[in-house]
């Protein structure tokens, strides 16, 4: 059974109600032996929204995932999905959702067909979807091939084709766009957004900032196992620090700019981490004898910087 | 309780090596038996044992020479160290692979984030794997009855010894299976969960057989698996089908049980 949401077509919950998250974590840990894999994280994903869950390698971002599809046992801590505990309706569960590990493995000697029609006997689906996903993402001239002999992208195509074949409510993945050239990227971005506009949920995790900006309504960051941020991408945006390079034709001692602090410094290159409003900064760089000017992205740890700065300044 | 694409999955896994097992096992029943039934042979050891010295001929028991009939070549062969080594080879590659293995290899993560119970998973995997070592023996049986047939040797009071030696093998090698998959539920690598079955299994064999030489490890040999296991003694009726088969089927149980605990307690990979 289905309601209408905003526009989406959103699954009821068991109890015939429409649900009030799709996931529920709450204060989630997990240990492994004495060291800490997550500790007391806790968020909500909404029905039909893309949320963002963003951490550098070793970050706990993979564990928290396989925690959600109950492959981890946590050591402390509530996960509900579709408003059911993972602990006791696990299998139910697992049957509305896709995933996509992050190192994506299956059977080498396998054609990508026969692990397909495979995966969709274990699911209890038909194969109909198969043709048109097969379609969008180039993959039916590789379906008649053993997976062995495919290449790491198109192997990664595979992996995208049996997490969605089945339409499932909820999708989980694991850093999706490993391996996949830019425009087979560009696509697969699209098709989570027509995925979306379905009503349909999807955890997306990666470590990658602008690939989650460019398809998640909300991001979680995860740094060693804590949970460093919740917010909107719009919120994100405006509390994102950036970074600016100037090159100067002669040196000017000492460069001072509005809202900017320099970082680095070397000949006539001088590096700034900027914040607040730019309007001020834009017209000082018009006075400056400018060579070239660089606004570099930000790296995940610049992103950290701000957020641990900001709990510095709440202290 | 079973899952029916899991279990082709697994059999279509194995095809190969169930293949050259059923090959391998069936060809030597036959071939022994052929061989026992073409030659009279008995002649040639009586002439060769009466030239031993006497301190030397007692060392050859009455009971030997029984053992060297048609009977108890057909039995000989389902005892022999390649029939053992290629069932084991099977046994513990495809228990440390599907689990150890594919906990390594991330395809375990995948196969359980699809809706399939972990508990019906070891299930089919165990039912599976002694499916496998069924179908090798099974055709074991088949070459030693196909010999007798050919050499107009073919008798109830040899096939129904042979069925019962062929029961036996497969629960002793269904609890090799056990305590193997149990190992794999502990373990996160195959090649680890694969040498420490076989490391176990040798042991068995190697203080069973020590035992029929130094008389002191006879009176523990109680407690090695493989004494649970003499085919010759079912031949010429020395031994107790039931009592064997009940001491395989409750360690096979122990492990199967413990197993299937590991394996839906356990975090994956």
């Amino acid at each position: 059974m289905y309601s209408v949401i905003s526009g989406s077509f959103i699954q009821l919950n068991h109890k015939g109600e429409t649900p009030i998250s799709i996931i529920h974590v709450e204060n989630l840990t997990k240990y492994y032996g004495q060291i800490c894999g997550l500790n007391k994280i806790s968020f909500t994903v909404e029905p039909g929204e893309i949320f963002g869950f963003l951490g550098p390698n070793g970050a706990g971002k993979t564990t928290a995932i396989r925690l959600l599809l109950h492959l981890l046992h946590p050591t402390s801590g509530n996960i509900f999905i579709f408003d059911q505990n993972i602990k006791s309706h696990s299998d139910s569960i697992r049957q509305k959702c896709g995933y996509l590990p992050g190192d994506f493995s299956v059977y080498g000697h396998m054609t990508a067909g026969d692990f397909l029609v495979y995966a969709a006997r274990l699911r209890k689906c038909p194969l109909s979807q198969i043709t048109n996903l097969a379609e969008r993402f180039g993959f039916q001239n590789s379906l008649s091939k053993k997976i062995k002999h495919l290449s790491h992208g198109t192997r990664q195509k595979l992996g995208i084709l049996q997490t969605f074949f089945h339409e499932p409510e909820l999708v989980i993945l694991d850093e999706p766009t490993t391996g996949l050239d830019p425009i087979i990227r560009d696509e697969f971005y699209q098709f989570l957004r027509e995925y979306q506009s379905k009503g349909k949920t999807i955890f997306f995790s990666s470590h990658n900032l602008p690939e989650v900006e460019k398809v998640c309504d909300r991001i979680a960051i995860i740094r060693q196992g804590e949970l460093v941020a919740l917010e909107h991408l719009e919120n994100l945006k405006k509390k994102r620090f950036r970074r600016l390079i100037l090159r100067l034709k002669h040196a000017i001692e000492p460069l001072r700019l509005p809202e900017a602090q320099l970082i680095n410094h070397a000949g006539l290159q001088y590096e700034f981490l900027l914040s607040g409003d730019l309007t001020g900064l834009l017209k000082h760089l018009a006075s400056l004898p400018l060579a070239d000017i660089i606004f570099p992205e930000p790296t995940l740890e610049e992103v950290f910087l701000v957020y641990y700065k900001g709990e510095k300044n709440a202290q | 309780m079973l899952n029916k694409t899991y279990l082709l999955l697994t059999l279509r896994l194995y095809r190969g090596l169930i293949v050259f097992s059923a090959l391998f096992v069936g060809f030597m029943q036959f071939l022994i038996v052929w061989i026992f039934a073409s030659f009279d042979y008995m002649p040639v050891i009586e002439a060769f044992l009466n030239q031993l010295p006497q301190q030397m001929r007692v060392l050859f028991s009455e009971q030997f020479l029984t053992y060297l009939s048609i009977n108890g070549a057909a039995a000989f062969g389902f005892n022999h160290p390649l029939v053992l080594l290629v069932l084991g080879l099977l046994t513990i590659t495809a228990s440390s692979r599907q689990i150890a293995g594919e906990s390594e290899n991330g395809i375990l993560e995948l196969h359980l984030a699809y809706p399939i119970q972990r508990k019906t998973f070891f299930i089919t995997l165990w039912f599976s794997i002694s499916l496998m070592l069924f179908i090798v023996i099974l055709s074991g049986l088949v070459g030693s009855l196909l010999s007798l047939s050919l050499k107009a040797k073919l008798s109830l009071d040899i096939v129904l010894p042979l069925v019962k030696i062929v029961i036996n093998l497969w629960i002793l090698f269904v609890l090799i299976m056990s305590y193997s998959l149990l190992i794999s539920s502990m373990e996160r690598e195959s090649s680890k969960a694969g040498i420490l079955s076989a490391v176990i299994t040798l042991l068995f064999y190697f203080v069973f057989f020590l035992g029929s030489i130094w008389t002191f490890l006879d009176k523990f040999q109680f407690l090695n698996i493989f004494y649970y296991y003499q085919p010759q003694k079912h031949m010429f009726q020395q031994i107790s089908l039931l009592k064997n088969l009940s001491v395989l089927a409750i360690l096979t149980f122990i492990c199967f049980y413990l197993g299937l605990r590991q394996f839906v307690h356990r975090d994956i990979p």
